[in-house]
């Protein structure tokens, strides 16, 4: 096929780039100029001949593209109007991304058709990707959504008959102990009391891990006042097991205590770390909260003087259902909560021994840029 | 004989593929395949009397990735909005859409499929929501590509608005 010499050069240039250019004619057929790119030849060996062709007829697409490109083309387009992508099934059954583009140039009418970019392909597994992941990720959504309706439906129902049991069995204590009755029934009572508040604290518990996994954080508690709030609250439980509850902290200044997190779930570490070491905090000793401020990080440590953790459970303290060896948690669930809602602050939490002897766990947040009261 | 552009719009992996694959060719695929630009079917259905040639245009789904160039509307007759029934926000999706093409066609007919009907126990979008559509003048028919249920009656009914 010998090029005309009107059109070799410019078309021979599209060719070579992938480009098949055509020349409307008066008639409405489009006659090729220059040779045909090498997919043209592949695909439609019979649209690559000079011989007059009617293109729209050929493709459904075209035949819109150019009817719109004729009515619609206006000034305001610029000189090239580009069709969009648009796929065609080839002669063997191939489908093909093509794309078009209308020129018009000294009064002629030219028509350039071309695959869409070759990166297509890469775009078309992303873009495939990218919506598999949105369809998987809506459907866990919706997965989360149905547990978290089951959650509370659990913890609702759970709740209203151990909050009913625990008066039930206090009310008993105070009968027996008014009665002065054996001692053994007593004993029964008091177990059913303090299983039932274990169960109380285990539906807590798992209310707050969901809550650190799903809530967002609203605000810049002050660190000393959630420790003097959480020290007051656990205070009776300390004297009961004869305990010493200490907040080692200098007074706030003028840039306060203020950390990233929400006051309630600031409370809910802090409660689970103490109620833990109250735990283990043998009898005289005292369990210390100690906060300090270096820079932009606000650190709080909570020590006891109890027999610390064991070297091989160390990595696993904070992992979901964990349990020490003596379970004398609940669900397993309160170190896993501190630490996703630690984490979720922007925040670390850990543990190392306490010297000379007990654990330390503490947890570092970062200091708020304003403290609450602003 | 009656030639008639019409599209099928609504957000990504609603099924507007599958529902063409469905009317035109009768197959249908589980596999989902990403659609990328436009791609034109043809089939001829009978309205009445009169014999119409659909020119059915499967317009890429719109997402956070692509937003649906309204200059592959122009010059249709109508077009489908579908939408996923286990998929609530594809019914937003739906309505945008709805309105942009509205905006460019003027006041052409248009129907809404509500697509996956085989899976209806999974579904999101809800009777009421459905019924205060219906009281907005919009017709909602229930589709499923998978099955076959609807699809024809779909294309059939819009074609029979256009003539």
């Amino acid at each position: 096929m010998s090029p005309t010499p009107r059109d070799s050069l410019p078309a021979s240039l599209f060719s070579m780039l992938g480009v098949v250019t055509y020349e409307r004619q008066g008639d409405g057929q489009y006659v090729m100029l220059g040779q045909p790119p090498d997919w043209l030849t592949a695909h439609w060996p019979t649209l690559a001949t000079r011989q007059p062709v009617d293109l729209p007829a050929r493709f459904l697409f075209l035949a819109h593209f150019l009817e719109e490109d004729a009515a619609f083309s206006d000034p305001e387009d610029g000189p090239i109007h580009a069709s969009g992508p648009w796929n065609e099934t080839s002669m063997e059954g191939q489908e093909l991304l093509l794309e078009a583009f209308t020129l018009r140039l000294q009064g002629r009418e030219l028509l350039l058709i071309k695959p869409a970019r070759i990166d297509q392909d890469r775009f078309r597994r992303v873009l495939q990707q990218s919506r598999e992941l949105s369809l998987e990720h809506y459907a866990l959504q919706q997965s989360i959504d149905q547990r978290e309706v089951l959650l509370h439906c659990l913890i609702h129902d759970l709740s209203t008959p151990l909050a009913g049991a625990r008066s039930s069995f206090s009310l008993l204590r105070e009968d027996h102990a008014e009665a002065d009755m054996e001692s053994d029934v007593t004993e029964m009572i008091d177990l059913g009391l303090r299983q039932v508040e274990k169960a109380q604290r285990m539906l807590q518990e798992l209310l707050d891990a969901y809550m650190a996994a799903t809530q967002a954080t609203t605000g810049a508690p002050d660190l000393y006042d959630a420790a003097t709030e959480t020290l007051a609250l656990l205070r009776p439980t300390a004297r009961e097991r004869g305990v010493r509850l200490d907040l080692d902290a200098a007074p706030p200044d003028a840039s306060g205590w203020g950390v990233a997190g929400d006051r309630r779930r600031l409370e809910r570490v802090l409660f689970n770390l103490v109620d833990n070491a109250l735990r283990y905090a043998p009898v005289g000793s005292t369990v210390t909260v100690r906060l300090e401020r270096d820079g932009d990080t606000v650190t709080c440590q909570v020590r006891d003087a109890g027999p610390g953790v064991p070297p091989a459970q160390v990595p696993h303290l904070f992992r979901k259902f964990r349990q020490g060896d003596d379970a004398v948690g609940a669900a397993g669930l309160g170190l896993y909560f501190c630490r996703i809602t630690v984490e979720g602050w922007g925040g670390s939490i850990g543990y190392r021994d306490a010297q000379p002897r007990g654990a330390c766990f503490w947890f570092e947040l970062p200091a708020a840029v304003h403290d609450v009261a602003s | 004989m009656l030639q008639k552009k019409i599209c099928l719009l609504g957000a990504s992996a609603v099924g507007k593929t599958s529902l063409i694959r469905r009317f035109v060719h009768g197959t249908f695929s589980e596999k989902y395949l990403t659609t990328i630009g436009v791609k034109i079917d043809k089939k001829t259905v009978e309205v009445g009397a009169a014999t119409v040639d659909l020119l059915v245009w499967d317009i890429y789904g719109e997402d956070r990735f692509q937003t649906v160039s309204t200059r592959y509307l122009r010059g249709a007759s109508g077009y489908l909005l579908v939408a996923d029934g286990t998929r609530r926000q594809t019914l937003d999706e739906a309505h945008a859409l709805h309105e942009r093409a509205q905006d460019a066609l003027g006041p052409v007919p248009y129907l809404l499929l509500l697509n996956k009907a085989d899976l209806e126990q999974a579904w999101t979008i809800t009777e009421d929501q459905v019924a205060t559509l219906g009281e907005q003048g919009w017709t909602v028919l229930r589709t499923s590509a998978k099955t076959g249920t609807g699809v024809d009656d779909a294309f059939t009914t819009l074609a029979a608005r256009l003539v």
